[in-house]
């Protein structure tokens, strides 16, 4: 064995996270044992802070170093609206826009028969608490486009009271995107979700 | 090498390490099949449900092998507008993917899913629809229901209950002192014609649940989908 026992468990623990394999496992300790100072010490230092600082927090579920996040103690956030994910980088995606002003929910996963997810695995109840004590105008529902979410959407529309404003995010062709390329489904949509110019 | 192409719907769709797929797919001659494919992005397009033209080659009939999915213009997108349709589309690929065994072709039962895809999107009620289909299941897989006359008296007049361990009928005169150990029979069974109301569905769907429970998924360690109670009507949701 040309790397010792420290090293193997250090490989083998890295080559779990996405991204990695056995091979760049190796690399990648490889390349912080040279720069022990400048990247292994700074990176631990990093991670230890996450580690001891990040949690999730108790109204939405996104990961943040205070408990509620600071998006749900926010005064500039608008109240009203409260928008749906399947997962925290989903709200990091929705962030990244910059277009919405809103309180999230992250759901951690979709209702599944096939999978055997059911409603109190994702904390609906919560959910609906959430909608009832925040007195929110508008649901909207920024999940994947599969038959999953769809159910999920349902299911927790059902819920929800009939006076609320529930939407969820439009289906079509991608900005960049060419006819010639897209799966039938998507261009399906799109057609007969056609807007008038 | 065996190869294979054929017309299928994905069953399931799971990711395998970070970039490749296992799918599982029912096509209308070999049955039920799985395979890996490279490229989760690749394939995000293809949802559970979809009707899709598969190759599937394995060095064995019995290897996972690999599968190789093409999309066919289908009545898909329709359904992904409508929730409440896509939660059966989702029930009844979980029944297909957990009843029927793998490559055993059951073109019967392809040929019903497909029509219930393509009829979903205008029928005015999507419980008649999953009813329709679990009691069609049923009967492919030997546990349908007999419906031509009463188990006790032999009247073929006034059926009113089922059985729930024989799954035959049992007229109202016969069954009135069993009535509570009974299951209710729905008209619309006895009649094609008949209108099913809320009532009537909630009816079907207990003696299908009760049979698909019983006979078939009890016997493989799984049980009806909690969100099966979802297609129930609002009132009768409390007792499903």
């Amino acid at each position: 064995m040309i790397q010792g026992e420290e090293m193997q468990q250090a490989i083998k623990v890295l080559a779990q996270l996405p991204g990695f394999g056995q091979r760049s496992a190796r690399r990648a300790l490889l390349h912080l044992l040279i720069h022990k100072d400048r990247k292994m010490a700074p990176l631990i230092q990093a991670l230890k802070t996450c580690h001891d600082t990040i949690v999730a927090c108790r109204m939405c579920g996104h990961l943040d170093t205070v408990n509620p996040c600071h998006i749900c103690q926010s005064p500039r956030r608008h109240r009203h609206q409260l928008c749906v994910v399947e997962s925290v980088s989903d709200l990091w995606a929705m962030e990244r826009t910059g277009s919405y002003h809103g309180l999230y929910h992250v759901l951690g996963g979709v209702l599944s028969a096939m999978d055997d997810v059911r409603p109190e695995h994702l904390g609906l109840s919560r959910l609906i608490e959430r909608v009832d004590d925040l007195q929110v105008e508008e649901v909207i529902f920024a999940l994947n486009a599969s038959l999953e979410a769809q159910t999920t959407v349902f299911v927790i529309t059902e819920s929800l009271p009939k006076s609320l404003k529930i939407t969820q995010l439009a289906q079509g062709i991608p900005i960049g995107g060419e006819l010639d390329y897209m799966d039938d489904a998507t261009l399906q949509t799109a057609l007969q979700r056609r807007g008038v110019l | 090498m065996i190869t294979l192409t054929d017309d299928a719907i994905l069953l399931s769709k799971r990711r395998y390490g970070e970039r490749g797929v296992l799918l599982t797919v029912f096509t209308r001659h070999h049955g039920k099949r799985s395979g890996f494919a490279y490229s989760w992005s690749k394939h995000a397009a293809f949802q559970t449900g979809m009707t899709v033209t598969i190759t599937w080659k394995g060095r064995t009939d019995q290897h996972l092998g690999t599968l190789t999915l093409e999309s066919q213009p289908s009545v898909y997108t329709p359904l992904m507008a409508h929730p409440q349709r896509a939660l059966v589309v989702d029930i009844l690929c979980f029944y297909v993917h957990g009843l029927l065994p793998d490559h055993d072709p059951h073109p019967d039962v392809f040929d019903a899913l497909q029509q219930v895809k393509a009829d979903l999107p205008t029928h005015p009620s999507a419980p008649r629809v999953l009813a329709d289909f679990e009691r069609f299941l049923l009967t492919v897989l030997g546990f349908g229901c007999d419906l031509s006359q009463c188990a006790a008296t032999g009247d073929t007049h006034d059926l009113a209950y089922i059985s729930p361990k024989t799954g035959r009928a049992v007229s109202r005169v016969a069954g009135a002192p069993y009535h509570h150990r009974l299951l209710a029979l729905p008209p619309f069974w006895l009649s094609q014609d008949a209108e099913a109301s809320p009532s009537d569905l909630d009816k079907a769907l207990r003696i299908t649940g009760h049979f698909l429970q019983v006979c078939l998924l009890g016997p493989r360690s799984m049980t009806l989908p909690d969100l099966r109670a979802h297609l129930l009507p609002e009132g009768d949701r409390a007792c499903a």
